[in-house]
């Protein structure tokens, strides 16, 4: 059976891959919070990354091709990606917005890993009844 | 590709790295804040300065920060009259170093605040591995 059929468990590993890609984001950002000329720069929002998955039909057969997923690295970046200061140097990368923006990937990955692991529970439940 | 939360730690590691190189500068200049020349006349210790530059790395995809170039800071030297100090020229006059101990303070405030922010990232990047790991843990 493949897990990521279910559309529970496929829209949560997306979403993981999606904030752990814009952790790394996040983290050049931070890396580059010196850096004369270089602006902050942000993944487009989740929601719109799941509007543009495409719905095909169900797998009958493992020959089939495979369902579309976020999860194959080509996340786009935000280009309207709004910055709160650009100093003297050309830097436009705020810590303080990357610091909140750091504390919300966390936050939501937690959430959606908590999430994950009931489903997987109670999946385990209904197979091998109450214990 | 590789990890991105393995990637974000690199990359974290590489602004540690930068950060804790612009620190070893400021306190190079506050310790030779007052390294005057040894001849009459000479020039004393020059200010460095620390450019940053973001460089793709090819391997991970990704902007890392390093050091660009330790350069020199080229403002005029402060002079102080003091005719007894072995590097005083003919009038009498010293140069001193164009170290400024507010402009250093503010720099290696601003290198400690960056820094932080570093350690944070590779920290929440550890909380969201272990997380990951976590699903594999029975309850």
């Amino acid at each position: 059976m493949d897990l990521m059929g279910i559309p529970l468990f496929g829209v949560a590993s997306d979403r993981m891959s999606y904030l752990a890609m814009r952790h790394e984001v996040i983290a050049e950002n931070v890396a580059n919070a010196n850096t004369p000329k270089f602006v902050a720069r942000d993944l487009k929002p989740f929601s719109e990354e799941l509007k543009n998955a495409v719905v095909t039909m169900e797998r009958t057969r493992p020959g089939h091709l495979p369902i579309s997923s976020t999860a194959g690295g080509k996340l786009r970046m935000d280009g309207k990606s709004q910055t709160w200061e650009l100093v003297p140097s050309g830097n436009g990368v705020s810590l303080e917005q990357e610091m909140l923006k750091a504390s919300d990937t966390v936050t939501s990955y937690a959430l959606v890993s908590n999430i994950y692991k009931s489903n997987v529970n109670l999946l385990s439940q209904a197979v091998s009844g109450p214990r | 590709m590789s990890d991105p939360l393995t990637a974000a730690m690199a990359i974290a590691s590489t602004g540690l790295q930068a950060q804790s190189t612009r620190m070893r500068v400021v306190s190079e200049n506050v310790a030779n804040a007052n390294s005057t020349s040894d001849v009459p006349g000479g020039d004393p210790y020059r200010r460095k300065t620390v450019t940053f530059d973001a460089e793709l790395d090819r391997a991970i995809g990704a902007s890392m920060v390093k050091v660009k170039a330790i350069g020199v800071d080229k403002s005029d030297f402060r002079m102080n009259y003091d005719p007894s100090h072995p590097a005083a020229d003919a009038a009498g006059y010293v140069k001193l170093p164009n170290v400024s101990a507010l402009i250093e303070m503010a720099d290696l405030r601003e290198a400690t605040r960056s820094y932080e922010a570093n350690l944070n990232i590779i920290e929440q990047a550890r909380t969201m591995m272990m997380r990951t790991t976590d699903l594999i843990r029975r309850n």
